[in-house]
């Protein structure tokens, strides 16, 4: 008996090293399989972004220098710039929250019937052009527009608001735009919330709007900040919107990108604004990526 | 055998020589639309028969790149370049013109300011005032002072957002005459004085209009009271019915014009055809196709524009002379500089 065990752990020894063997090869083969994925993405993200980086550092006269790094440290108007841009997108952020998380509930409560009428409304307006959803929204708005003229209509206001050609008008068409985007992942995480918590809350006592915020909530919580941090990274590059709705009273970084290309033609300026923008943008989704994580672990706790 | 090839050689040389002298083909870069066509029916076409060379067409969105790009590159096959005079100022000032043989083109007509030292002009068109006929039924402001006077004229106004001939406003609003506003511009403190008169106003604009398409729009919707903008869109907006008047009253004015490229292997031809185009008869024809002024004065002696087309056009005797002829070069050395510091005040 003893005379046999060395043996026995020998060969099992030996099957470990194949089966680590084999473990590494599947890898190494799966690993082959994304190899054309990755070879499109350095293609089509990490050399567009590094030629970026490389631009931004060219001076007008085609040097090497930071000139295009100093201009935005010096100019009065760039760090305005950079603050209007996040402003806008984090109202989006928050404008989405407060309609997309109830609206979502709700939908989730539906019978999946109706829910997908619900849905289909949602995603309407994701089929419509983004300049015809800016136009239409400022048809709404105008000083003659038809908000105005009802309003004046009705008594309201003797003088029409001032609805258009702001922030407020620029976060309105940003949201709805943003709202699909925000609502689709909030919905599949909620979908994925296993109702027999809900109930067993439920049977032990706990109020409906107890339930909500003690059970539900958190459990939806990172769906809700996958879809938030997507609505604010994609609101960080919007153009269209803020260009028209906004009336040139609302500068954000793409606009001033655009400008340092129309009006210079200088691709170093738009590089370094692109470049900071980015590592902005990445620096914030770094921040809130380590927020998911401890919100799912206090989840799983 | 080498003298046979030689011999060879200085045929065909002699050949393509002939064959270069019988038809010499120019390459025209165009901004195409209603300008490439006609210009194609009473400038190049005309001017080429004459003259017995070929055009061949060609059509950009930015004339600096292509400059950029064949000059750049020393590759150069445009001959003869339609750019604004802002755009031609700046690609002289870096060597990418040929300058304009004054002796070849005749440009004793045109008006002052309008034949550049790399450009020839070929039409203008202003940036003018325009306001609501609705809003100010009494009394129709006339100059830029009123623009600002938002206490005699209150309303809602639009300007562009850009620096581009609104600086040049500003300073005609602030009491400066038209003969000294580059004068006063020429220093830093006139140009910080031009920005500081707009910023004055920032609480009555409620856009910043970024293209024609887009003031035309708002005088017609009567979004806002009054505007900056160019004559051509108003006088559409006017001639539909729009509650919308303007005045040539301290435009002003700017144009496109025939640039050569550096290094074109047809200069004289350029500059030959460029007189050809420059001619009264020729840039008379020119209204027929476009809404923009002559800047030849024969052109209105020509009898081919009518007496109510002449009344609108920013370039006639009548309107020209209540205008400022845009300085390009200043533009040019400045644009950057004022840009900032006008986009530094519309984002405060």
């Amino acid at each position: 008996m003893t005379a046999l065990n060395p043996a026995a752990s020998l060969r099992e020894a030996d099957n470990s090293a194949h089966l680590a063997w084999d473990a590494r090869l599947e890898r190494l083969v799966s690993f082959a399989f994304t190899l054309p994925c990755l070879m499109v993405v350095a293609l089509c993200v990490l050399v567009p972004c590094a030629w970026l980086f490389f631009l931004s550092a060219y001076g007008a006269d085609g040097r090497m220098s930071l000139e295009n790094y100093q201009r935005i440290v010096d100019g009065a108007s760039y760090a305005r710039i950079f603050v209007t841009t996040f402003q806008v997108a984090l109202a989006t952020v928050v404008a989405c929250v407060v309609i997309g998380v109830p609206f979502a509930t709700f939908i989730n409560s539906l019978p999946p019937r109706r829910s997908v009428l619900f849905l289909a409304a949602v995603l309407l307006p994701f089929w419509t052009s983004l300049l015809v959803r800016a136009y239409a929204w400022l048809v709404l708005l105008q000083r003659t527009g038809i908000v105005n003229s009802v309003l004046m209509g009705l008594g309201v206001t003797n003088a029409p608001l001032e609805l258009a050609f702001n922030h407020f008008a620029t976060v309105l068409g940003m949201t709805h735009i943003m709202l699909p985007i925000f609502i689709l992942p909030v919905l599949g995480a909620m979908r994925n919330i296993d109702r027999a918590l809900i109930r067993a809350a439920a049977s032990m006592g706990a109020t409906r709007g107890y339930t909500f915020r003690k059970v539900f909530l958190p459990l939806a919580a990172p769906g809700i900040a996958a879809g938030a941090i997507l609505v604010f990274v994609m609101s960080l590059g919007f153009y269209v919107t803020p260009a028209i709705l906004g009336g040139g009273n609302v500068t954000v970084i793409s606009m001033r990108i655009a400008r340092s290309l129309s009006n210079y033609s200088n691709w170093g300026a738009a590089s370094a604004l692109g470049v900071l923008l980015l590592v902005f943008t990445a620096l914030l989704f770094a921040l809130s990526y380590g927020v998911q994580r401890i919100l799912l672990s206090r989840q799983r706790s | 055998m080498r003298g046979s090839i030689l011999a060879a050689g200085i045929l065909a040389a002699a050949f393509a020589g002939t064959a270069s002298a019988e038809e010499t083909t120019l390459t025209l870069n165009t901004p195409g639309g209603a300008v490439q066509e006609g210009g194609r029916a009473v400038l190049w076409g005309p001017a080429a028969k004459k003259l017995g060379v070929q055009i061949k067409e060609e059509t950009a969105d930015n004339a600096l790149d292509v400059l950029r790009l064949e000059v750049g590159s020393n590759s150069v096959k445009t001959d003869i370049i339609i750019m604004s005079g802002y755009q031609a100022a700046i690609a002289g000032s870096q060597g990418m013109l040929e300058p304009i043989d004054y002796k070849a083109v005749d440009a004793s007509g045109f008006l002052p300011g309008t034949a550049a030292p790399y450009c020839v002009g070929i039409y203008g068109y202003a940036a003018v005032m325009a306001w609501n006929t609705k809003t100010y039924a009494k009394e129709a402001p006339s100059s830029w002072a009123d623009f600002w006077n938002v206490e005699k004229f209150p309303g809602k106004r639009s300007m562009r957002a850009d620096a581009e001939a609104q600086v040049e406003m500003a300073l005609l609003a602030d009491g400066v005459a038209p003969q000294d506003v580059y004068k006063v511009l020429g220093t830093e403190d006139g140009i910080k004085r031009a920005i500081a008169k707009i910023a004055s106003l920032k609480p009555s604009i409620s856009v910043w209009w970024s293209s024609g398409a887009q003031h035309g729009q708002l005088m017609k919707d009567g979004e806002v009271d009054m505007t900056t903008g160019w004559n051509g869109r108003f006088q559409t907006a006017k001639e539909a019915g729009g509650p919308v008047n303007y005045t040539y009253n301290q435009g002003i004015l700017t144009y496109d014009c025939f640039a050569v490229t550096k290094g074109s292997a047809h200069k004289a031809e350029a500059m030959k055809m460029i007189n050809e185009m420059s001619s009264a008869q020729s840039q008379a024809g020119l209204t027929k196709y476009v809404s923009y002024g002559p800047l030849n004065q024969g052109a209105y002696k020509t009898g081919i524009i009518s007496k109510e087309a002449e009344a609108v056009l920013p370039t006639s005797p009548s309107n020209s002379g209540a205008m400022l002829v845009q300085d390009i070069d200043w533009w040019a050395k400045n644009n950057d500089h004022v840009q900032q510091l006008f986009e530094d005040m519309m984002t405060e």
